[in-house]
């Protein structure tokens, strides 16, 4: 019993790095994905395509191998060779007592690059799929464009990426695991460590944590899209 | 000049001429109607009105402003033709209500996002009153601080009574933007749908609202593209009926429309195109019933045919 508390413990601690680095990778890759789905769309040719490309880049790599080109790719460019992350590791430690915090932000980076350009697919296909009547009627009512997009697209829009949107979100609850490959401490690193120690259940039992916080998120967007049921894009 | 000018307006796509010269004139309170097959630029002689187009060549005077003259070399700013687009309103075939709005809302957003932008300018206005004032008194001598305020005051010219005034505006602006809404609902007989959403109404009442949303605005001419071309035949007969009591209030309106019956007894006026020119255009009786042209006289006998099948 007293192994299985402490077992609980340290996963819960590894959980709530994987929270974390969950719930920062939304804040900062969908209003990126916005911006990018939007630059995917530029009426101006050069624009749009290099951001393609990005697009294309960024999907078309491992996110496992993004997370080392991230991490690894500033120190091997730098002058001094040096691992701006590691530094980072270190500030953070010495000053805040953060443990691999320059690991963090870098996985951080990775994973909003990354997600932000497939919702901005999701976006740029929301977008795209609003009927033109919807943007004309809002010109000939003198409407701004910031209006049209904001008051009349938007709510639109989001109303029909819901499904997508949160294929893509239950994935990123489980992708966070690949952390783990440049030192982030998130659960599965923490149960690996016990399996490390022989002890292999706790492996499996943070599949649970995995579980309960997806059927969360599956409640939560069954939620949101009975919300906007009232009306019919 | 007529009300309504439109003088030689082309407009192509790519290499393909749509309208080859078109010129309408209408006067206040007239009703025009635009006939003609598909194919024929009645549509797109519609959106270069309603700026949705831009139009190659030509121009555009309503009461006497030039709203666009393609022969000008000055360009309008997007806020220049936001306010120009505000002169017309249009009710399109397919509709677009906002599906997220209730009937009362898609009534009212337009003209409730425009508060804002008039507050800024009356605010404008205010701000620049507030410093003539300023620059005069310190003409007259007034140095010390709290005689100036005093003064500014009696004039009802701080920057409190400018906050107060733009408050006062605003409010006054969303209460009669309510009651507009109101009038509109019941001009349009959907007072008991006015918390519905669109979803919910059937097609003839959807674009009753579309009609209460362009009238919102309080456009000097209101626009028709096909009203009733997406509606069940039996859902015609209630858009027709708003769109008549409009004719009676004095609206001038431009209807492009398939209904010859109804072009015919609602119209000052019917501009039959084809192949992007006004090939005809007259007294309604008269040209529905004495077509000269050979064009006319196929299209309507084309007409008559499908409605008696």
């Amino acid at each position: 019993m007293n192994q299985f508390l402490n077992v609980t413990q340290s996963l819960l601690e590894g959980f709530g790095v994987t929270c974390l680095l969950f719930v920062l990778t939304l804040v900062f890759s969908i209003p990126l994905g916005l911006l990018i789905s939007f630059l995917t769309m530029s009426k101006i040719k050069p624009i749009k395509y290099i951001f393609k490309v990005i697009v294309w880049i960024v999907r078309g790599v491992p996110l496992m191998l993004q997370l080392f080109i991230v991490f690894y790719l500033p120190g091997m460019l730098s002058e001094t060779g040096l691992n701006p992350f590691g530094q980072l590791d270190n500030f953070l430690y010495f000053e805040y007592g953060i443990d691999n915090g320059g690991r963090f932000i870098a996985t951080l980076i990775a994973f909003s690059l990354n997600y932000a350009c497939y919702f901005s697919e999701i976006f740029r296909g929301g977008i795209e799929s609003i009927p033109k009547g919807q943007t004309e009627a809002g010109k000939v009512l003198g409407m701004t464009k910031g209006q049209i997009f904001f008051k009349v697209i938007l709510m639109q829009v989001v109303k029909r990426i819901i499904p997508p949107m949160s294929n893509e979100i239950i994935t990123l609850v489980k992708d966070t695991a690949l952390a783990r490959v440049i030192g982030v401490i998130e659960i599965i690193k923490v149960a690996d460590m016990f399996a490390a120690n022989a002890l292999i259940w706790p492996l499996f039992y943070s599949g649970v944590f995995y579980l309960i916080f997806v059927g969360v998120l599956t409640l939560l967007f069954g939620f949101i899209e009975k919300k906007l049921s009232y009306y019919k894009v | 000049m007529a009300y309504l000018q439109l003088t030689n307006i082309h407009k192509s796509f790519g290499n393909t001429q749509v309208l080859k010269g078109v010129d309408v004139s209408l006067e206040k309170g007239e009703v025009l109607s635009i006939i003609g097959s598909s194919g024929s630029g009645k549509t797109t002689l519609l959106r270069c009105i309603n700026f949705l187009e831009n139009a190659d060549k030509g121009s555009m005077v309503l009461d006497g402003e030039t709203l666009f003259d393609c022969s000008s070399e000055i360009k309008d700013s997007d806020a220049q033709i936001r306010e120009k687009t505000l002169n017309f309103g249009l009710v399109f075939q397919s509709f677009n209500l906002f599906p997220q709005y209730t009937v009362f809302k898609n009534i009212t957003l337009a003209p409730t996002l425009l508060i804002d932008h008039d507050a800024k300018v009356l605010s404008a206005e205010l701000k620049k009153k507030q410093a003539e004032h300023k620059a005069k008194l310190k003409k007259e001598g007034v140095r010390d601080k709290k005689q100036v305020a005093v003064l500014l005051a009696q004039q009802r010219l701080t920057d409190k009574d400018i906050r107060e005034e733009i408050e006062y505006f605003k409010t006054r602006r969303k209460k009669e933007i309510a009651d507009d809404g109101e009038q509109l609902l019941a001009k349009i007989g959907l007072v008991e749908k006015r918390n519905s959403y669109p979803c919910e109404l059937s097609g003839g009442q959807q674009q009753r609202v579309a009609i209460a949303r362009a009238l919102a605005i309080k456009p000097k001419v209101l626009c028709f593209d096909e009203p009733t071309s997406a509606l069940d035949p039996e859902l015609t007969g209630e858009v027709l009926k708003v769109i008549r009591s409009l004719k009676d209030e004095g609206r001038t309106m431009i209807i492009v429309t398939h209904e010859m019956g109804f072009a015919k007894h609602v119209s000052d006026k019917i501009l039959f195109m084809s192949d992007g020119v006004v090939e005809e255009e007259g007294d309604p009786v008269q040209l529905i019933e004495n077509p000269r042209s050979e064009k006319l006289k196929a299209f309507l006998s084309n007409v008559s045919e499908k409605e008696e099948m």
